[in-house]
């Protein structure tokens, strides 16, 4: 099972703090300073709440698997020798509202409704998150 | 007042058209205008597609092109499917309100010229897809569809031969349709030799990837009545959006199975005065097999999780009890976002569609997804 080779704008202010966290070994996301909703995928608008901000706070790394599918064929740039790959939605421990797309390493034994739990990985320059049976 | 759909449209369909999509719109609408009987300096309004064409095919050349002489009514509106199918709404709004008499919607596209990433590279220019969704290979529209397809297999069982039965029945129907790009027989075994894309589905459960442009021409019902053609009736409209941004849409939706199409569908039969037993043919939104079987569930036609076993007792297909996308759909015979799919509605209503006929066929439904969004039209004969 391979996994997708893309790498995210890491001086984009929108997705710095989740890279830099993984970097980590940490898992963040961002809510609202005011009502406390987290807000995936943050946006330059903003949370909704009138004059409040995003805060990214550490969250769970492990979760329920909510779908999954193997992608056989490549649709990135260069994407061919990376297929197949399993990409999955995770909702996180704690965290409502909102799920992480993220991968799986190995879909043979973790399908929807599994448990599951992170684990970062170097990749290059950078670390990537994935999931594997909790 | 009621307004009509009084002429349609199409460019000849090709996988490669050298034409730009404002040559390929202004192709559309003479057509259209040609076969209402109609002419430029008639058409006094425009409403298309928001999301995608604004740029690509924009109103000012196409009027300028197509002959009109003032143009006091433009709009534009929703994306991609809801666009194309809510279209008529504006104008009736605008015919109704007097600031126009005539008014042409159009669609075209041209996804040959593309380039390199080609029709997915639409989707490589927002900011979080790029941060939260490309680095894990959730890219490709086909993606975004097969993890509600693998949902769907999770709570309710979903067998390769469900899924099959949609391509296969599209096939059929584009097999009864002249201009649709892929006529040659399909059978349950070669849609299961299909390469997988993205499990579950195959390349067979995605639209195709062409060229192309469509246009339709509305007025009042009343002047609709002089025309040439017996008038395909605007008894029902509906939009509805869920309440994200098409950026996270596909991920974050609290329901993956369900589409806007629980809001618009609703509305668009409570104002014909209809309901799902009253339709006689459906033209739905299939830029995949599964999002085609989710809409199905979500505008009355089976219950969420038995759409697809509703597929596959042969329902939607030719001589079916409720014929589907009975051009072959975007499937099999086009991919032009839904604007192919009012044009052969109206066909069906007018009785032209010779063995692909449905008959009797009074009622129309079409519905046209995009993303958060959907529409829901109902066009009925003039009874």
């Amino acid at each position: 099972m391979g996994l997708p080779h893309y790498d995210p704008p890491l001086d984009d202010e929108i997705s710095a703090p989740f890279w830099a966290a993984v970097d980590d070994g940490r898992l963040v996301l961002p809510r609202c300073s005011e009502c406390g909703r987290w807000q995936w995928y943050p946006d330059e608008a903003g949370p909704d709440c009138p004059g409040a901000s995003l805060v990214w706070e550490d969250v769970a790394t492990t979760g329920t698997v909510h779908t999954a599918t193997r992608v056989e064929r490549a649709f990135l740039p260069g994407g061919q020798a990376d297929v197949p790959y399993v990409v999955a939605f995770v909702e996180l421990d704690g965290v409502e509202g909102v799920r992480l797309v993220t991968n799986l390493a190995d879909d043979s034994e973790v399908g929807i409704g599994d448990r599951v739990r992170a684990e970062f990985v170097d990749f290059g320059d950078r670390r990537h998150v994935v999931f594997v049976a909790a | 007042m009621s307004i009509a759909i009084v002429g349609v449209g199409e460019t000849d369909y090709a996988w490669k058209d050298p034409r730009s999509p404002s040559a390929l719109a202004v192709d559309a609408v003479q057509r259209a205008l040609d076969d209402a009987g109609l002419s430029g300096a008639d058409v006094d309004g425009i409403v298309t597609e928001s999301y995608t064409l604004v740029n690509a095919a924009p109103a000012d050349l196409v009027a300028a092109r197509i002959g009109m002489r003032q143009r006091p009514f433009t709009a534009h509106v929703g994306i991609a499917g809801s666009g194309t199918v809510y279209a008529p709404a504006l104008a009736r709004m605008a015919i109704e309100s007097g600031e126009a008499s005539v008014v042409v919607s159009y669609y075209s596209i041209n996804l040959s010229a593309r380039g390199a990433g080609g029709a997915y590279a639409l989707h490589a220019g927002d900011r979080a897809k790029a941060a939260f969704e490309m680095p894990f290979g959730y890219y490709g529209q086909a993606v975004y569809f097969a993890v509600s397809a693998a949902r769907y297999r999770h709570l309710y069982g979903l067998e390769p031969e469900e899924l099959g039965a949609v391509a296969v029945a599209a096939r059929a129907h584009a097999q009864q349709t002249p201009n649709a790009l892929r006529q040659e027989p399909l059978t349950m075994d070669g849609y299961l030799e299909s390469p997988m894309v993205s499990d579950p589905l195959r390349k067979l459960d995605c639209c195709l990837v062409n060229d192309g442009g469509v246009a339709f021409v509305m007025t009042s019902l009343e002047r609709a009545r002089d025309l040439p053609h017996p008038p395909a009736v605007v008894a029902g409209v509906g939009f509805g959006s869920k309440p994200l941004p098409q950026s996270g849409y596909f991920s974050q939706a609290e329901d993956l199975l369900t589409t806007a199409a629980t809001m618009s569908g609703p509305k668009a039969y409570r104002e014909a005065g209809l309901t799902a037993a009253d339709v006689d043919v459906a033209e739905i939104y299939d830029c995949f097999s599964i999002s085609m079987l989710l809409q199905l569930e979500d505008l009355g036609f089976a219950e969420k999780g038995a759409g697809a076993g509703f597929a596959a007792s042969g329902a939607i297909g030719p001589g079916g009890t409720l014929p589907v996308n009975t051009h072959g759909g975007l499937l099999c015979q086009s991919y032009l976002v839904g604007g192919n799919h009012v044009v052969e509605a109206v066909r069906q209503l007018r009785g032209d569609r010779g063995a692909a006929q449905v008959p009797d066929a009074e009622v129309a439904l079409v519905a046209g997804l995009g993303a958060p969004e959907h529409a829901t039209l109902l066009l009925t004969t003039d009874r």
